[in-house]
């Protein structure tokens, strides 16, 4: 039974109450065992097609030398690097959606925290190719990983905000790992009791761990997730505070600032959950899942877009003002060639997206919108990837000695790697949408208004009367 | 802790092994003794008795024995090999091609593996010889560096002869032996004795004519003396150089009669007051080493406090040349207005002399309205609202009277001035009248026979001559062009050469001589390195070329081979007989015995060597005054490399001919059009050694361009162009992907296609090209390296073709037409920067010029000499500034995260860079790049900034214009500073904080050093590093001679040369032999991916170490320098051990009130280098007071 758009629509439906346990069950594994569309197919070809000339890339890389790239004198971090903090960046939504959503139990999460949480492991399995790729010598990349070595021994130097991302981005790609397979669990199993096939049982039982939904099992999954979750929820704010510390640390006039960890965090988030946007509102229609993923649930999303959107715009104009004030020369100029010089686009592209495109989510009509938010998350992505490109390579553009001063031009292999780097992204998240449960079979039928359908109960989930119905309103907040 | 670990592991192994020889050592023993005898391998009588084959035992021991040392598949087999493979394979990533050393069999007498040994030669630049010295190695020379016993050259080189070491190794010099080109035909090689023979009856008729280079040396002039007698009057000779001094000749005949009639000699460093008038004394032509050494002197800053003192240089000038960048005042003017110039300036000095001097009666003074700034005063200004304020305001004098008073001024004070004209701009008839005008000057201030001399020529010299090349060229059926290039360089000689009927080029490749003749032959000569040979560079200094290496290819010295043509010919010269003093030289027999070459001695005829050596004999020794027996004498002068002699002629004063100014007159350029004036490269000169990948990658010091020939346009006239293109200037930024507008420049009839270049402080009106380009003598000149292949797509193109058959260089009138739309990016190092070029705020330009180049003016230094160096530290160059010790002035303290600095109590290495003095010419650049195994990267890559120069000069422009904002004025009186940059050392070093892998950090000696096998390629040290100082390899460039082909699109270049070669990089673009042999085998070669930079020649500064062991006796200062600082010819670069009070660099830095660090104030970096800030000898301006006051 298809629920009606007025339902949907209706502020105060969490999941829609004509849900029931079993639907759940039928609706959500349903992809699993479905054949898939042509839209499916067609979308893995194309990021399948974007992704191999990724790796391409990368082997021609390794052939020939990094010179590939548009890398001169001053900007000697380009295309690369921007891609990998924009990628850490998205991964940052996941893990605040799972983790620190959960903390402050807010419900609505539990329709959205599985695929946030795939879009964290994939974006950070995106980010991490770049930071391995681009060093001129990537086969010996492991030294940067501290193990008694013949070299000295010779440990690496951890004075260095490149070790302490190499730590950062182990830790919270392992932890989030975890986490996001800790919840997979029960939902495999619930896979498993369903699959037909003797090959597809044998793989999600093993998936599985041989879970059998005992009080037990239950008592231990969910000590364990919460425990989870507060560790994962420091992550949200330290991840993306050290990799501002490779820019913070350094002496580059636009880089050498204070208020980059903060500010990294929220454009993370920001972009984070418009990478969600851009995702869920296309999913929930591929895979039918409106009657979880509600308007609601993505109006929620937006909410908190439009509020970290107006943080970032702070942020810009304080590192504005902190130029001004701070009376140095090089860092005036750089934010005065950050707006007029050369690559002044590049500043008032990631301004016009970052900041003036979610202003519209004022409006409720523009946030119940699935066209405009869609497009919106469009423009947050490439405000916020142009964002990292304003501030890695025109802050490098004009440093100290003007004698250095020199544009960064990208070559098509830098093109080549930002598209490919979505193609492999989008690759492994059409994966996970036919493999694995896209929402928490688990959560979600503890927060079914009429789990039984005895047609009680029209607000929200049981033992939790009028929270769902206030998580719309008081999320962004939280978040 | 991990040796400890090892050492225990190696004896567990051992004792192992032991155990197992022990458990088994019987059965084995026992298997080998029976395979032994089964192969009838007798022990002797020995042996152990040998056990019954049949023995089960035995067989079943053998299996076992064998499983034993056959790594079976088992578990730990199994890991051992997927280990061993996945290491493999590892090591299979690693690019490097395997090598055979081939070991002494027995150790060279007089050799010490791994250390070089020294010789010294005479090496020739445009035909001006200069004395170096040749480190070799195994037989290599890797490096050159002046003579320190040359007393005119002081130990110093100029950049092209650092780079002659590359032509030495160039691949493109012919290897295979003569050639012979007839007609239409295809190129033939021949035998050497068919060559001779060819040769040879060819001269036996017919006039015959020899065009060589410059001579000078006893040994050399008298062979040409000899040829000339033999052929009892039939062979003329005439020495031919691209920028012959015919017209500088010819002024001097005229006005200091025949005597005089000589090439000048030039000493700046005589001279009070030097105003060079069009001409470029460093850059641009005739002077070379030994007038910059002296240029240095004058620039030099001496005395402190109110006592300073330095050379005071005036400019006029259309372009802006390397010397107008080094002057203290520059007076933009035209070229044709030069000569009047001359005669105003000639006129005020005469009138001020007084004396009753006159100008001469045909001397036209001319008009010129430019003037210069003498002083400032102040006046009231009402603003609109009606305030009153006082402002500062320059006060202009005419430019012709303050030179004047400026000659005078020093001409009372009983100093001596320089006027100098000269150069390549001034080769042709119409620099007559303003040579005569100079001549007049130099004579009416007495320098003539002081700062201008012909005393100092040397006697064996014969002077080049363009008139006198001609003629023989147009006269002679036979021709022999031996180390001259006359069809590329000289208007009109390709078509002599085409009429002749056998031309002989002696050259080291197939040059355009050859080219352009219908029947020559080819007889490859050898590079200086590899040949006998001598010179004078001065008069009294003689120098001998001695062989370092033997010769690389099929190829004869071009000395030589003119022996061998005219034995060959039946002719007798008067000292070819062989004599008993020169018996064979083991070494010459070595390199001759290759079968086909000719041996003087089979001839009766003495050898090259011989000859010199005679010649030497004869003239040298007795000029030197040697009481040594002649053996020691000549061993003594290789060893030496120069022979000093007691000059007999003085410099005298000559008077002047007033006759002379009626007949220099000279005949002005039509009007309508640009002036247009060729230059002499500033890196290739004349485009002699245009094949030098060194010398191509050289950025020009005033325009930062690499690889290519431009047209220089003033400001005003560039925004012509590229506004006729329709292109917004604005959009042509100095730091935008850049493409400079192509236009077509006509002159005459010629008509050439080149990019335009933006110069500051070129005269409108005015366009300058350059010599040197369009070559096609190698890969390196006609643009191996081209990576968008074009129709453009060039080196350059022949400005000789620009010349006109009366060799004017400047005065032919140019049209330039912007070329449809096409553009072409030119590879510049530096964009187009002012110092004060950043807009930040109400203090706008002070702040910027005072962290990195700030200057200064003399009267303003004499009063205060760390004027407007408030927040910069005086202190001793090796002070750690930490919070534990006083930091005087050092403002904002000495914020630190991490407290006390690192001591360093032994040496610690420092530099100090005196800005006054450096001229930007880049010698120090080659001497870096040979000593350092820096590649070339190629005009591809230098155009996206990746060229590889450790060191690079650093040019900043200054301008008095307030007005700043979209005039292009500011532009146009431009003062310039050149500052070197190399690593800073840091002290505080932002690049060791931030690199992962420990690859860069200081040594004991206070170095922060690049541990290259460390590094992987972060590039985190070079986004820190403030200085920008290190260069990353993008592509393995040790691989490519001309950077990386068609860098941009890989992809198709990868494909195709799998394909063809199975290597990703094709045979076209790698460096093979012999250029590998040019590498310093004391520093590693560089892989891809990985940062290198400046380490102060730690390969020199650790042999301090060593010497210091071996020798017993402590490092003296001064005995080891950086390559920089040992070749710099104006002595700016002074290093050494800073925490030594007494050597030479701290005694500079303390004395250097005037010192500063660059950026250290701001951001504490505490660099190792010191400059010391150019300090201009000129009056002061309204502007740099307002500097001051916004300063405090």
């Amino acid at each position: 039974m298809r629920p009606t758009l007025a339902e949907l629509e209706n502020p105060i439906t969490l999941i829609h109450h004509s849900v029931r346990s079993r639907d759940v069950t039928k609706d959500v594994t349903a992809p699993i065992f479905r054949a898939p569309n042509l839209t499916w197919w067609g979308g893995l070809l194309i990021s399948l097609l974007m992704l191999m000339s990724m790796w391409l890339t990368f082997a021609v890389q390794m052939c020939e030398g990094i010179g590939i790239l548009g890398l001169n004198k001053p900007v000697m971090w380009g295309s690369y690097i921007t891609n990998f903090v924009f990628w850490i960046g998205i991964g940052h939504a996941g893990t605040l959606i799972s983790a620190i959503l959960f903390l402050f139990r807010q419900r609505w999460r539990t329709s959205i925290n599985r695929s946030a949480e795939a879009m964290t492991i994939f974006a950070v399995a995106t980010a991490g190719l770049f930071p391995l790729i681009h060093t001129g010598r990537p086969w010996l990349d492991f030294w940067l990983f501290p193990y008694p070595n013949d070299r000295g021994p010779l440990w690496p130097q951890f004075r260095s905000p490149l070790m302490w991302d190499v730590f950062a981005i182990s830790t919270y790609g392992t932890t989030s790992v975890i986490f996001w397979y800790l919840g997979l669990i029960p939902d495999f199993a619930t896979v498993r009791d369903r699959c037909t096939n003797k090959f597809q049982r044998m793989a999600y039982s093993l998936a599985a761990f041989g879970w059998r939904g005992t009080a037990k099992d239950w008592n231990h999954y969910e000590r364990a997730y919460a425990q989870f979750a507060w560790i994962s929820t420091p992550l949200v704010l330290s991840v993306h505070s050290t990799v501002s510390f490779d820019f913070a640390v350094a002496k580059v006039p636009g880089w050498h600032t204070t208020i980059f960890p903060p500010y990294f965090v929220a454009g993370a988030i920001f972009g984070g959950f418009g990478m969600v946007v851009f995702l869920l509102a296309p999913m929930r229609s591929m895979l039918k899942l409106e009657k979880y993923i509600t308007i609601n649930h993505l109006e929620l999303c937006n909410k908190i877009i439009l509020a970290t959107s107006m943080i970032v715009g702070y942020a810009y104009t304080m590192e504005f003002v902190a130029a001004w004030f701070s009376e140095s020369p090089w860092e005036r100029n750089q934010f005065i060639y950050r707006m007029t010089g050369g690559h002044a686009w590049v500043f008032w592209t990631m301004f016009l997206c970052n900041v003036v495109s979610p202003q519209f989510f004022w409006s409720k009509r523009v946030r119940r919108s699935l066209m405009a938010m869609f497009i919106i998350s469009i423009f947050v992505n490439i405000g916020m990837w142009f964002e990292r490109a304003n501030i890695f390579m025109l802050s490098l553009e004009r440093d100290h000695i003007t004698a250095n001063w020199r544009m960064w031009v990208g070559t098509k292999f830098d093109w080549i790697v930002v598209v490919g780097s979505f193609g492999w992204f989008m690759f492994l998240f059409l994966l996970f949408c036919r493999t694995m449960p896209t929402v928490a079979i688990a959560e979600i039928k503890a927060v079914l208004s009429d789990p039984a359908g005895t047609g009680s109960g029209d607000h929200g989930g049981h033992g939790s009367h009028g929270h769902g119905s206030d998580a719309g309103k008081e999320s962004p907040a939280h978040g | 802790m991990t040796k400890h670990l090892w050492t225990d592991l190696a004896q567990t192994a051992g004792s192992r092994q032991a155990d197992r020889r022990d458990e088994f050592g019987p059965e084995v023993e026992a298997a080998i003794a029976e395979l032994r005898a089964r192969h009838g391998l007798d022990d002797g009588p020995n042996a152990a008795p040998v056990a019954d084959p049949g023995d089960p035992r035995l067989v079943d021991t053998l299996r076992s024995t064998l499983r034993d040392m056959v790594p079976g598949v088992n578990r730990r087999g199994f890991l051992q090999l997927t280990g061993a493979s996945a290491v493999f394979g590892l090591a299979g990533c690693w690019h490097q091609d395997p090598d055979t050393i081939v070991p002494y069999r027995e150790q060279p007498e007089g050799t010490t593996l791994g250390k070089p040994v020294w010789w010294s030669s005479v090496l020739r630049d445009s035909g001006r010889p200069l004395p170096v010295t040749v480190k070799t190695y195994d037989g290599r020379p890797i490096k050159l560096e002046g003579n320190p016993d040359d007393p005119h050259g002081r130990g110093r080189l100029d950049a092209r002869t650092q780079a002659a070491l590359l032509n030495l190794y160039d691949p493109d010099r012919a290897q295979t032996g003569p050639l012979r080109k007839q007609g239409g035909a295809a190129l033939a090689t021949l035998s050497w004795d068919d060559l001779d023979k060819l040769v040879g009856e060819a001269l036996k008729t017919g006039n015959v004519g020899l065009i060589t280079g410059p001579i000078d040396g006893p040994a050399s002039r008298q062979l040409i003396e000899d040829l000339v007698g033999a052929f009892g009057g039939r062979l003329k000779h005439a020495a031919f150089e691209a920028f012959a001094q015919d017209t500088a000749i010819e002024a001097r005949r005229l006005c200091f009669g025949p005597n005089a009639a000589k090439p000048p000699v030039y000493h700046a460093e005589r001279a009070a007051v030097m105003l060079c008038l069009g001409s470029d004394f460093i850059g641009g032509g005739h002077t070379g080493l030994y007038e910059a050494v002296g240029f240095g002197e004058q620039r030099k800053l001496q005395g402190v406090g109110a006592k300073a003192e330095m050379g005071q240089l005036i400019c006029f000038e259309p372009m802006l040349s390397q010397t107008g960048m080094s002057a203290d005042v520059r007076v933009r003017a035209r070229m044709s207005e030069m000569a009047g110039i001359a005669w105003a300036i000639a006129a005020e000095v005469a009138d001020k002399l007084g004396k009753g001097r006159k100008l001469p009666a045909g001397a036209v003074p001319g008009t010129f309205a430019g003037t210069v700034v003498v002083g400032t005063k102040e006046v009231e200004t009402t603003d609109d609202h009606g305030h009153a304020s006082k402002r500062r305001e320059n006060i202009q004098q005419s430019a012709i009277t303050f030179a004047a008073e400026q000659l005078v001024a020093a001409n009372k004070a009983g100093k001596t001035s320089l006027v100098y004209v000269g150069g390549a701009t001034h080769g042709g008839a119409n620099s007559l009248a303003l040579y005569v005008a100079a001549n007049y000057l130099n004579a009416l201030l007495g320098n003539e026979g002081v700062t201008v001399e012909t005393a100092s020529v040397p006697a064996s010299a014969i002077p080049a001559s363009a008139e006198a090349t001609l003629a023989v060229l147009g006269s002679c059926e036979t021709l022999i062009i031996a180390g001259a290039n006359p069809a590329y360089s000289l208007p009109g000689a390709a078509a002599a050469l085409k009429k002749a009927k056998l031309v002989v080029v002696l050259a080291d490749r197939v040059d355009e001589t050859f080219a352009a003749a219908s029947t020559a032959v080819l007889a490859p000569s050898l590079h200086g390195l590899e040949s006998w040979g001598d010179a004078e560079p001065r008069a009294g200094v003689f120098a001998v070329q001695q062989p370092c290496i033997a010769p690389l290819w099929d190829a004869r010295a071009a000395e030589e081979s003119l022996m061998a043509f005219v034995v060959a010919g039946g002719f007798a010269p008067k000292h070819f007989q062989q004599t008993k003093a020169s018996g064979p030289d083991p070494r010459q027999v070595a390199v001759v015995t290759r079968t086909l070459l000719w041996q003087a001695a089979a001839k009766g005829v003495q050898s090259w060597r011989g000859y010199v050596l005679a010649a030497w004999l004869k003239t040298v020794k007795p000029a030197s005054g040697s009481p040594a027996d002649e053996r020691t004498f000549w061993n003594s002068a290789l060893a030496r490399g120069v022979v000093t002699a007691a000059v007999t002629a003085k410099p005298v004063a000559v008077g002047f001919d007033d006759a002379a100014v009626d007949k220099a007159k000279a005949e002005l350029p039509a009007s309508g059009g640009f002036e247009l004036v060729l230059s002499a490269s500033r890196s290739l000169h004349d485009g002699a050694w245009a094949n030098n990948a060194w010398l191509q990658e050289l950025p020009d010091p005033v325009s930062k361009v690499t690889w290519d020939n431009y047209v220089s346009a003033s400001p005003a006239d560039f925004a012509a162009i590229i506004a006729a293109l329709g292109v917004d200037p604005d959009r042509q930024g100095y730091d935008t992907p850049y493409k400079n507008p192509l236009a077509r420049l006509k002159v005459g009839t010629a008509e050439v296609l080149l990019p335009v270049h933006f110069q500051e402080g070129q005269q409108p009106g005015t366009l300058e090209v350059f010599f040197g380009w369009g070559r096609a003598a190698g890969q390196v000149c006609t643009g191996a390296g081209a990576g968008e292949a074009s129709d453009t797509e060039r080196l350059g193109v022949n400005a000789f073709d620009l010349l006109g058959q009366g060799r004017q260089a400047w005065g032919r009138v140019a049209k330039l037409e912007a070329a449809n739309g096409n553009r072409y990016r030119l590879a510049v190092t530096q964009g187009r920067n002012l110092l004060e070029g950043m807009e930040s705020g109400p203090e706008g330009k002070v702040t910027r010029s005072e962290a990195i180049a700030p200057d200064d003016v003399l009267s303003e230094h004499r009063k205060d000499a760390r004027h407007l160096l408030r927040g910069h530290a005086h202190e001793p160059l090796n002070a750690t500034g930490t919070d534990g010790q006083p930091h005087g002035s050092r403002q904002g303290g000495n914020l630190s995260m991490w407290h006390g600095a690192h001591i360093y109590p032994g040496r610690r290495w420092g530099m100090v860079i005196d800005l006054n003095s450096c001229t930007g010419c880049g010698a120090c650049i080659v001497a870096c790049s040979a000593e350092n195994n820096v590649p070339v990267v190629g005009r591809d890559q230098v155009r996206i900034g990746r060229e590889m120069h450790w060191m690079r000069i650093d040019r900043y422009f200054s301008s008095g214009d307030d007005d700043r904002q979209g005039n292009e004025r500011q532009f146009l009186d431009v003062e310039a500073v050149s500052q070197p940059m190399v690593c800073q050392q840091c002290l505080n070093a932002p690049c060791e904080e931030v690199c992962p892998a420990t690859a860069t950090m200081h040594n004991e000696e206070g170095i922060n050093v690049q541990v290259y096998n460390r590094c992987i390629g972060t590039r985190y040290c070079s986004n820190n590093c403030p200085y920008k100082v290190r260069r990353f390899n993008f592509y393995e460039y040790s691989k490519y001679r001309t950077g990386p082909q068609n860098s941009g699109d890989p992809f198709n270049r990868i494909a195709k040369n799998l394909v063809t070669e199975h290597t990703t990089s094709g045979r076209e673009e790698l460096t093979r032999a012999p250029l590998a042999m040019m590498l310093n085998p004391a520093v590693t070669v560089r892989s891809k991916g990985v940062m290198e930079k400046c380490n102060f020649c730690v390969q020199r500064t650790r042999d301090v170490r060593e010497t210091e062991k071996a020798s017993g006796k402590p490092y003296a200062d001064g005995s080891v320098t950086t390559a920089c600082a040992q070749t710099c010819p104006t002595a700016a670069i002074t290093f050494g051990d800073i925490n030594d009070p007494y050597s030479a660099v701290s005694q500079t830095a303390l004395a250097a009130l005037h010192g500063f660090k660059v950026l250290d104030k701001d951001l504490n970096t505490r660099p190792s280098v010191l400059y010391t800030r150019r300090v201009r000898n000129r009056p002061l301006r309204a502007d740099d007071t307002v500097v001051d006051a916004k300063a405090h």
